[in-house]
């Protein structure tokens, strides 16, 4: 029996190695081609412009991992979105930190409605979100009028929530990473957070071992909510705008980023550290293109190109390591 | 003796026709939507109630048809398939491309039609020998479509098109039939066929059912899901034909967006299940009508846009509430049955 593996068939057996080479690829394209976003206040930029992805990715890791998905997330921003910056133009005096839990209790009470129907109705997760999702984007339209909201409409107190550095670093920035940090360790360590995990894996099986399925999927879905409503506050403190159309397919995104990170689709497996990586791949991919003169155009379909590949090879890679960890079982029996 | 019935287990369904069942059956709770629409319709605007008022309806709504009824063969699989809109874009693109070049009208129109099969074959086979879970695929798959229209047109539209598109979509059969809802039933019948006579859907709900079940018992789950793919596809190719017709014959990069989620959207009222292996093509069929009277009549009835989206909203989970508390009460309804029929033996 041997237990110890080489550092080097440790890295290729992970999960996120495919992961990685494509990353260190791109970078090392990076560095020939547009150096300059190796500057720091770009790469902090980068990040801070694509900090509403990093969120409403953690907020979709929540639940696919229970097996369902959720595409309301995009809409829930839009609407939350709209709530706190209408409210907060008509009264510019209040605190900001208003702003911030009326997003949380607006977003909550979408999720809730997610949950609502996913977790006690046992409507199919992807049909509940969608009916959802024209829901709340009908209701983004209503409560904004199909106004636009200018920067100078906008309080400063509210725009610090995204954009004030705090040691170096914007506001959202490190919100995100809170968020990254907390709900990496609310996953992995504590009981709730492992409870979801075995409702992704099998729902019956958990519910028999006594885990309230529909209790942990309501949870769940309701802090996806919370997250999304967050996030559509911090757009719009980010961006100093709002339109009632903003956030839209950002859903499919923040899907991409967790399958990219090693988020199984199917649920019950995933993990904080693969989404992160696949986050700042994602936000180096958009600002690499971004950054190449005359290439605006092909920013989608090289995105589309490089997800495919990158999904490919790590499930490539993913399906030669359970091979390996066949092997290595029956060679032990 | 009465033990020897038990020997051989009775798998024969035997439920013959009843016109109880029948009138309960999802279809005709999605007839009767359809009726209670027009019903209200009328009432509302009895002045703007007429055959005209029908035909555009129904004009307005078929362009999403044929998304609708390859949706029904992927749903199947317990797939999915989001890239069909950035799909249909691209084989209009290819269509418009090769009417700029001087090629005639037909050749150009199958080339249409080849475009959205190389691009269903390109999902297919991501999703069938790679292995790749079809969200992720067609989701990725869907922005590298639209990225190269984007490339190709940039900010350009084609005008270009055949001249049979703009008549397709608009023009009424002896004054009264739309040409478009004639060739939605025609491919609904062939869609019909196909899943509920022919091996090849037979060999579908097996697949939805329980994949590794199919396999083993000698279907070749890979090459069927990418046929599946492909049709969608090609299916994506003849929608691009009405899209671009009712567009008025010119296409740009960023039109159709959301069409994918209607189709799935429409597929599910229609009584499909996402999770594979059952449903039926007139479900689909009937809703598909259901969703065009639907948004036109709120339209009528002065309802913009955006609002009219709660109300598709709300529609949409109240159906899937009432399809769910059906099966549930049904299945008690059988569990009950036979439990009865234990405690008589």
């Amino acid at each position: 029996m041997k237990n110890e593996k080489s550092i080097i068939s440790k890295l290729t057996g992970s999960r996120n190695f495919g992961l990685v080479i494509v990353f260190i690829i791109i970078v090392l394209i990076a560095v020939v081609v547009t150096p300059s976003i190796f500057k720091p206040n770009t790469f902090i930029g980068m990040i801070q412009n694509n900090a509403v992805y990093g969120l409403l990715a953690v907020a979709e890791m929540l639940v696919i991992i229970t097996g369902g998905i959720d595409i309301s997330i995009g809409a829930i921003l839009a609407f939350v979105g709209g709530v706190t910056t209408r409210y907060m133009s008509e009264h510019m005096e209040w605190p900001a930190i208003v702003w911030v839990l009326v997003a949380l209790l607006v977003g909550l009470l979408c999720g809730m409605l997610n949950g609502l129907l996913v977790g006690y109705l046992h409507i199919v997760p992807m049909i509940a979100t969608l009916g959802t999702m024209y829901i709340f984007r009908g209701l983004a339209f209503l409560i904004s009028g199909g106004k636009w909201w200018m920067p100078h409409q906008i309080a400063a107190t509210y725009q610090d929530w995204a954009i004030k550095k705090i040691l170096g670093l914007p506001a959202i920035i490190w919100i995100m990473i809170i968020l990254f940090v907390g709900f990496g360790f609310f996953l992995s360590m504590t009981t709730h957070g492992r409870r979801i995990y075995a409702i992704g894996t099998n729902r019956e099986s958990s519910a028999v071992a006594g885990i309230k399925d529909s209790a942990v999927i309501f949870r769940s879905m309701s802090l996806c909510g919370m997250i999304a409503g967050l996030a559509g506050m911090l757009y719009t403190a980010n961006y100093a705008t709002y339109v009632y159309n903003i956030g839209e397919s950002y859903e499919m995104t923040a899907i991409a980023i967790c399958v990219l990170g090693g988020v199984s689709i199917t649920g019950g497996r995933g993990r904080m550290d693969g989404v992160v990586i696949a986050f700042i791949l994602m936000s180096f991919i958009t600002q690499f293109i971004s950054l190449l003169p005359g290439l605006s155009v092909w920013s989608n379909a090289i995105q589309g190109a490089i997800i495919i590949g990158a999904v490919g090879l790590n499930f490539f890679t993913i399906r030669q390591a359970e091979k390996r960890a066949l092997k290595e079982r029956s060679e032990l029996i | 003796m009465a033990d020897n019935n038990i020997k051989t287990r009775d798998l024969t369904v035997d439920e013959g026709f009843k016109l109880g069942d029948f009138l309960k059956s999802w279809e005709m709770v999605l007839v009767y939507i359809l009726v209670i629409i027009n019903i209200i319709l009328s009432v509302v605007r009895p002045d703007l109630y007429s055959l005209s008022t029908l035909q555009s309806i129904i004009q307005s709504g078929m362009d999403v048809s044929p998304l609708v009824l390859g949706m029904v063969l992927v749903l199947m699989l317990g797939d999915i398939d989001v890239s069909c809109a950035a799909v249909m874009i691209f084989a209009s693109m290819c269509t418009g491309l090769a009417m700029d070049h001087g090629v005639p009208s037909i050749i150009a129109v199958l080339l249409g039609l080849l475009g959205g099969v190389c691009c269903g074959a390109i999902n297919g086979f991501l999703v069938a020998y790679v292995g790749m879970p079809a969200v992720i695929v067609t989701i990725s798959s869907s922005m590298l479509f639209r990225g190269i229209v984007e490339i190709i047109l940039n900010v350009n539209s084609l005008k270009n098109f055949p001249s049979f598109y703009v008549s397709v979509s608009w023009n009424n059969i002896a004054g009264f039939f739309p040409v478009s809802l004639l060739l939605f039933l025609i491919m609904g019948a062939i869609f019909i066929y196909l899943l509920q006579k022919s091996r090849f859907g037979r060999k579908l709900y097996i697949i939805g059912n329980n994949a590794t079940c199919g396999q083993y018992s000698g279907i070749d789950v890979k090459k069927t899901k990418l046929i599946v793919f492909m049709v969608m596809g090609l299916m994506s190719g003849i929608a691009s034909i009405l899209f671009v017709g009712r567009m008025g014959g010119s296409v740009s990069s960023s039109m159709g967006t959301g069409y994918e989620m209607n189709a799935i959207a429409t597929c599910v009222l229609g009584g499909v299940s996402t999770n594979g292996g059952k449903g039926k093509v007139y479900g689909p069929i009937i809703a598909t009508l259901i969703m065009a009277f639907l948004t036109y009549t709120l339209g009528l009835m002065n309802i913009d846009a955006n609002n009219r989206k709660i109300v598709t909203g709300i529609v949409l989970i109240i159906a899937i509430l009432i399809s769910n508390f059906r099966d549930s009460s049904d299945a008690k309804k059988k569990s009950l049955i036979s439990a009865k029929a234990r405690e008589a033996k």
